[in-house]
């Protein structure tokens, strides 16, 4: 399980992709469980399963997954990467929990950004821009033309839905994973077994 | 004798007259030319639909042949008025279908359209209707369609863009493609119609000579081969899709006359299509493409006849750059904000005072431009030290200088973040716009007194929309609007506003409709989808009507009355 959560600027380029993934039990619902920042806590008030997504880094280059009781390794995944996965993954677990609260007719405010982190000037600035958008989206509706909101939606699936090219780098394979990631938190959660089918090709990629 | 001379030398005149100005200029010389008028009368835009009545119109213009009408304020574009707001066609075309035996062509645009609406029109008017534009409007579904491809066999323009409509089946452009010969424009862009049948559409283009413009959903291009092979006479075309190996589109043929081109999700790898034709092209849209800003550039600098572009804020300075030099001929621009997300094509995507600068030397010839400036999304040092140039007063005279250029402006819209532009800017704004008759306004300003500079100019100025001012107060709101000699409408959303919107009487006059649209929380989706609850601030809705008040409010609009404040 999760000992701690450590994301280190420094990545090792010369790595080649590698990842291995194994599949020891299946189970419909995406849990997300990390140890620091609010995010966190505020799932863990919730009654969680024991099997969850942990995002584990023990080494510079090195990215492990529990997820859904099955366990991924990745090597040679930038940190910048890393930090965006586990933003994205914090943000499903808020968003799980946020369909049952506005399923009962409950209202309440966006959960704030969480603190940057103090490693790295880029991922304070990403955090930031975060912490922009966010204050944004909480202070005023953005205005966007209805058509054009539709087809930004419609064009984050069709990039996500795109295979990976053999000849893609390191950055395009942890690209594919992000949109990977998007794919698997779309509204209805889906099993264990499509997000295993997702995950097939970028390892055959490698 | 000298009085039936007139007579008959005004009666030969007055149809030569067309600009609605004009003709309102006439009317009101005299008794004779103010019937004159009613009679030969043939086009009447309503810019909303609460300023008058159906009976008023027919009264007043009983031998119309085209009406142009327009429901819900323009924020409906951005899902910012609610949907049941008001904006009903029904009494309108009950009107019409009893009274307007003259009118050939109809324009709705922002209202709500039912399917019943649809089948009196086209059962009542089918033979001699030409032209039916249906422009983001809602309420109605293909079954209404249906009666209008059945019934309207001489309908040479069919408009449905952006509207919401519900689709049942592909019948109604069939039944189109069966009864019409003389078709010269097909438009159902942006809208959620999948059902199309190409052989529909080669239908259309092999029994329609005149066709000149089809807009389109995403259908795959490579479907569209014999389409584009019959469709000889096309001007103009919008949509498709690519899914297929990037390999086969080199192979397209596009009709030799298009001039007019709208790319929807083409990507990099597709883009050498178009090259062949770009030379040709005078208008761009690239709103809903999938390029980046080099892929911008790479497109533009092919185009030097373009004279119409739209894209999103990807495009970025660079590309606003080279639009400046290869472009010179440009009229009319709008750029959109694209996504907030990295990573995406937007990556790049930051439209600053630069961009417009350049414009204001390069394209003086421009007449339309909406730019939406963005904030800076890349990390490097470099861009920080520009975020902090945009952050302390970064536009106010690029926003100058762009005014100062363009002193032929008639609409004028600057939509920036909290922050972009000072009171001072602001008073440029007002100062040096003499001609502007539209203007949107977004998170402009800093207090009442940059408002009230703003008002002090801006003479001809009609219609003022306004956006994320929550440090005007009401009451400065209210001389703004009054100190605006020419204004006939306005929109306000995000203003400070009181518990009872006292303090907005100070512009309550007479025929002067106030209607408030309280604050609500609205639960959308975010860019991971997923639901977040957003608080939609107050609006303010307020209009010249010689109707008086409507009564069709639904729940979400409050008038304010005057009369309800006069003990106080």
């Amino acid at each position: 399980m999760a000992a701690g959560v450590t994301v280190k600027s420094e990545v090792l380029e010369s790595s080649p992709p590698e990842g291995v993934c194994s599949n020891t039990e299946e189970n419909h619902l995406v849990q997300t469980n990390l140890s620091d920042g609010s995010p966190n806590k505020y799932v863990s008030n919730k009654s969680v399963p024991a099997s969850g997504l942990n995002a584990v880094i023990p080494s510079a280059n090195q990215l492990t997954i529990f997820y859904n009781g099955s366990v991924c390794v990745y090597d040679g995944i930038p940190a910048e990467k890393v930090h965006e996965i586990m933003l994205i993954a914090a943000a499903a677990a808020k968003s799980t929990e946020m369909k049952k609260i506005v399923t009962q007719t409950t209202l309440i405010s966006p959960v704030p950004s969480r603190p940057s982190s103090p490693h790295g000037i880029t991922n304070n600035i990403a955090s930031s821009q975060k912490s922009s958008i966010c204050r944004l989206q909480a202070e005023f509706p953005i205005a966007r033309r209805h058509s054009l909101q539709r087809f930004l939606e419609k064009r984050r699936d069709r990039l996500g839905s795109k295979a990976p090219y053999p000849s893609s780098s390191t950055t395009k394979v942890a690209d594919n994973i992000e949109n990977n990631f998007c794919a698997d938190n779309a509204p209805e959660l889906v099993s264990l077994n499509r997000s295993e089918e997702e995950f097939q090709p970028t390892v055959s990629a490698s | 004798m000298a009085t039936r001379l007139s007579d008959v030398v005004l009666d030969c005149v007055m149809p030569y007259i067309h600009d609605s100005k004009d003709r309102d200029a006439v009317s009101q010389v005299c008794r004779r030319l103010y019937e004159l008028d009613s009679l030969t009368r043939k086009h009447v835009t309503i810019a909303l639909c609460y300023t008058t009545t159906p009976d008023r119109l027919r009264r007043r213009f009983p031998h119309l042949e085209s009406l142009n009408l327009k429901g819900k304020p323009r924020a409906a574009m951005f899902n910012l008025i609610p949907e049941d707001w008001g904006g009903f066609v029904t009494p309108w075309v009950r009107e019409i279908s009893q009274y307007f035996d003259c009118l050939k062509s109809l324009h709705f645009r922002r209202m709500i359209v039912r399917d019943s609406d649809l089948q009196v029109l086209a059962r009542s008017r089918g033979h001699i209707l030409q032209a039916l534009k249906l422009d983001k409007c809602s309420g109605f579904s293909t079954d209404g369609l249906y009666y209008i491809g059945r019934y309207c066999r001489n309908l040479r323009v069919l408009f449905l863009e952006e509207s919401s409509l519900v689709e049942n089946d592909g019948d109604w452009l069939h039944e189109l493609a069966l009864n019409n010969t003389v078709l010269e424009t097909l438009n159902f862009y942006l809208t959620d119609i999948a059902n199309v049948r190409i052989q529909d559409l080669e239908l259309i283009a092999r029994n329609c000579p005149n066709l000149n413009s089809v807009k389109i959903t995403d259908c795959e291009v490579l479907d569209l081969v014999n389409f584009f092979r019959y469709a000889s006479a096309l001007e103009e075309f919008c949509g498709g899709s690519y899914n297929e190996e990037s390999e086969k589109y080199s192979a397209i043929s596009l009709p030799a006359k298009l001039s007019r081109l709208g790319l929807t999700y083409i990507t990099k790898n597709e883009m050498p299509m178009v090259f062949p034709y770009a030379a040709l092209l005078k208008k761009l849209d690239l709103l809903y493409a999938m390029l980046d800003t080099e892929d911008h550039c790479t497109l533009i600098q092919r185009c030097p006849n373009l004279e119409v572009l739209e894209s999103r804020n990807v495009i970025g300075d660079r590309g606003l750059e080279v639009l400046a030099r290869c472009c010179r001929r440009l009229k009319r621009l709008r750029i959109e904000r694209g996504d907030d997300d990295q990573g995406m094509e937007d990556e790049e995507g930051v439209v600053s005072q630069r961009g417009l600068i350049a414009l204001s030397h390069g394209c003086p010839e421009l007449e339309y431009l909406a730019v939406y400036v963005s904030d800076i999304t890349n990390a490097s040092l470099e861009h920080i030290d520009r975020e902090e140039k945009i952050t302390d007063l970064p536009l106010d005279n690029g926003v100058r200088a762009l005014l100062r250029g363009c002193d032929k402006l008639r609409r004028f819209a600057l939509y920036l973040r909290p922050g972009g532009l000072t009171d001072v800017g602001l008073g440029y704004i007002g100062q040096y716009s003499p001609n502007v008759r539209w203007m949107l306004l977004g998170y402009v300003g800093e207090t009442d007194a940059g408002l009230l500079e703003f008002s002090k100019g801006c003479p001809s100025l009609q219609k003022l929309e306004m956006r994320g001012c929550s440090f005007f107060s009401e009451y400065a709101l209210a001389i703004a609007a009054t100190q605006l000699n020419s204004l006939r409408y306005l929109w306000v959303q995000g203003y400070g506003a009181s518990p009872s919107g006292r303090d907005l009487l100070a512009m309550a006059r007479p025929y002067w409709n106030i209607e408030l649209i309280p604050s609500r929380r609205v639960v959308v989706s975010n860019q991971q989808e997923e639901p977040v609850v957003v608080e939609h601030p107050a609006h303010i809705l307020a209009y010249y009507s010689l109707a008086g008040p409507r009564t069709d409010f639904p729940d979400t609009v409050i008038p304010l009355d005057p009369a309800t404040y006069v003990d106080t």
